[in-house]
């Protein structure tokens, strides 16, 4: 199996210069759309969805491999060089952005430019650092996890699938957009959350720009400013966008601070 | 205020009145969450006074931490991909910190230039059917569990019947052996039975010649004599193995019995092979013809010396044994002296090993062995109550064992 074809990569654009877009956890390459309407003509673009989401060969989902974030960094690796990618820009949604920074740190040579859109090293609160969240917030996610996966309509979708001929009522139940394996998912869930990268940022030498909204619950702003302080010569932006997916939520702004970094 | 109905006309309703007593609770909230708006059903339920989340508090503080990350990893991308969103399940926050479990459906109102204004948040009360779900999932759980004890079991039941399958083909070939054995012992035993009593008329009419011989005459009786005497030593072979033999079982202490017949063993085995003898004094008596089983180990000897040409080992034991039920050379419950004869020579494949103890078969060349040694060996074991038992791989030299009662 390729790389290409495990990761659903598709390729988009006119231009040379490739940008990768990486999706966060909870979605998949379909968040990129704004983006990709604002850079398909200046460059290269290539999407993908991580082992587990949208359109992935879920049968590639390795437990080891994908217990940890170095594994989907090394997809994301793997991806660049069967294209034979080179000063690749690459865009990481919340937990891609950590994705983006280990790859970086193994291949640097690679990578042309990393934008950070609401990274954080680590969700969890540990003595002097707030990550925003204890542990039982985020045992707290799990269960509604297992609450939208694996209750009525988890557990209906299958009969219903079941059903070719009446297509419409999958579509009326589960939400079409950003799905996801919910055994991977709970298992992604955890290793996003329960990672900690804090010591990787000074490893970074590619030159960064970190993209910090208002009112992130989930990156919030001195998260933001930990990851500025802490990746040497890095650029921080704090956009008025509020909320955690700015590219969506407000991708003018996105895209006017994208530009000027590039 | 509206004026009560009157009679026979119907309730009045207004679109005001069914937002705010709808059976759903309805939310309106900005694309940052802000709450704009929430009608009567949603505070009755969560205990809030309208103005303490209008303009005041942001949808996602009514939900759970983990529901938070939830609805900006999922809920929101969804909202803005797709314009809605169906029956998320969520546990909501009242006033008193106590939550109930909601499903939320999603829709995006738009503004003028078509870009997300406002959502609109419909929550259904799931108590029952969250409660419902995890029934379901517990029976979910509970029936696979089951799947998986039904497939284990018929997993062991096949592994069960596989066993007991191949136990009892193992016992019906040693039977097939042992009604082989027989019918050889019967046959062979009543030949010479026949025989012997011909020998014996053989032998007295020759001595009754020899009173009426000459000197050369009786020299060739006596010739006639030594044969039908070898010929009287080989029926007695037979006879044991047809367990037609006389015996005579006393208390055998075995360990005396085997020291004693070193002399007979070692000539047996011939020079250039070496005997070694581990028989412990204080072992129990066996209950056997002591003559006929000393007669047996030499037997064993002289097979010991033909399967090592170039010279080894042979070892003599005895060791307490007890066999349980259900053992396959057929020994009753019960404890035995094991006497063994262990050689180094060059074994047997397992053709031979099946036929070994039969009578009138050898591996000898032609004129060497008349093949009743094992089979004597055998009748002796079987007639006194125990049995033969024989272990054997080619290069791997081999063991005869002689399985006794013990003497009561």
């Amino acid at each position: 199996m390729t790389a290409r074809q495990r990761n659903n990569v598709r390729i988009i654009g006119e231009g040379t210069r490739p940008m990768i877009f990486a999706h966060g956890y909870g979605c998949d390459q379909s968040m990129w759309r704004f983006m990709v309407e604002a850079f398909a003509h200046d460059h290269r673009i290539i999407l993908f969805d991580h082992v587990g989401a949208g359109g992935s060969d879920l049968s590639a989902y390795d437990p080891e491999r994908h217990g940890g974030l170095q594994g989907y960094a090394d997809d994301v690796l793997e991806i660049c060089r069967e294209l034979d990618l080179r000063d690749v820009v690459f865009v990481g949604h919340s937990v891609s952005a950590m994705i983006g920074v280990l790859a970086s740190i193994r291949e640097p040579e690679r990578f042309a430019k990393l934008v950070l859109i609401g990274p954080s090293p680590c969700y969890v609160n540990h003595d002097g650092y707030r990550g925003g969240f204890s542990r039982e917030d985020l045992e707290g996610l799990v269960e509604v996890l297992d609450s939208n996966q694996l209750g009525w309509a988890g557990t209906m979708a299958p009969v219903i699938m079941g059903n070719p001929d009446r297509p419409e009522l999958a579509e009326e139940l589960r939400n079409s957009f950003c799905r996801t394996d919910p055994e991977i998912a709970r298992r992604f869930a955890r290793v996003t959350f329960f990672s900690d990268n804090r010591h990787d940022l000074p490893r970074v030498t590619t030159p960064v720009l970190i993209l910090q909204c208002a009112e992130d619950a989930i990156a919030p702003e001195a998260v933001g400013a930990y990851v500025h302080d802490n990746i040497p010569g890095s650029r921080l932006v704090r956009l008025a966008a509020t909320g955690h997916c700015p590219h969506m939520s407000a991708p003018d702004e996105t895209i006017r601070a994208m530009r000027a970094f590039l | 205020m509206t004026q009560p109905p009157s009679p026979g006309a119907l309730p009045f309703e207004s679109a005001e009145e069914l937002y705010e007593n709808a059976p759903f609770a309805y939310l309106s909230v900005g694309t940052d969450g802000q709450i704009a708006r929430a009608n009567r059903t949603l505070l009755a339920w969560t205990g809030y006074e309208a103005a303490d989340l209008v303009g005041v508090k942001r949808f996602p503080e009514l939900l759970t931490a983990g529901g938070r990350i939830f609805y900006e990893t999922h809920v929101q991308p969804l909202l803005r991909l797709q314009g809605t969103v169906n029956e998320i399940a969520y546990d909501i926050v009242r006033a008193d910190g106590t939550v109930f479990p909601a499903l939320m459906n999603g829709t995006v109102l738009r503004d003028g230039e078509g870009r997300p204004a406002l959502y609109r948040l419909t929550l259904l009360d799931a108590s029952d059917r969250r409660a419902f779900e995890r029934e379901l999932q517990a029976a979910r759980r509970r029936a696979e569990e089951a799947g998986e004890a039904l497939r284990r079991l018929n997993e062991t039941l096949e592994e069960t019947v596989r066993t007991e399958v191949e136990r009892r083909l193992r016992a019906e070939e040693a039977l097939r052996h042992a009604q082989k054995m027989e019918a050889l012992g019967q046959l062979t035993g009543s030949v010479a039975h026949d025989f012997n009593n011909l020998l014996g008329a053989i032998l007295s009419n020759l001595e009754v010649a020899e009173r009426h011989s000459d000197e050369r005459g009786r020299r060739f009786l006596a010739n006639a004599v030594r044969s039908v005497e070898r010929g009287e030593a080989l029926t007695q072979r037979m006879l044991a193995f047809g367990r037609k033999q006389r015996l005579n079982p006393t208390r055998v202490d075995l360990a005396g019995l085997v020291t004693g017949a070193r002399d007979l063993l070692e000539r047996s085995l011939g020079p250039g092979n070496r005997l070694v003898l581990g028989v412990p004094e204080d072992l129990p008596p066996a209950l056997v013809d002591a003559n006929q089983l000393e007669l047996a180990l030499m037997n064993l000897a002289v097979n010991a010396r033909h399967a090592m040409p170039d010279g080894g080992t042979l070892t003599v034991s005895a060791t307490l044994e007890s066999a349980a039920g259900g053992d396959p050379g057929g020994l009753a419950p019960g404890d035995y002296l094991r006497v063994a004869a262990r050689d180094t020579g060059i074994g047997m494949d397992e053709a031979t090993l099946a036929k070994a103890a039969e009578p009138f078969f050898t591996t000898k060349p032609a004129g060497q062995g008349t093949g009743l040694g094992l089979s004597m060996v055998h009748g002796l074991a079987a007639q006194s109550g125990g049995r033969l038992a024989l272990d054997s791989q080619p290069g791997e030299g081999t063991v005869v064992a002689i399985w006794l009662p013990v003497a009561g």
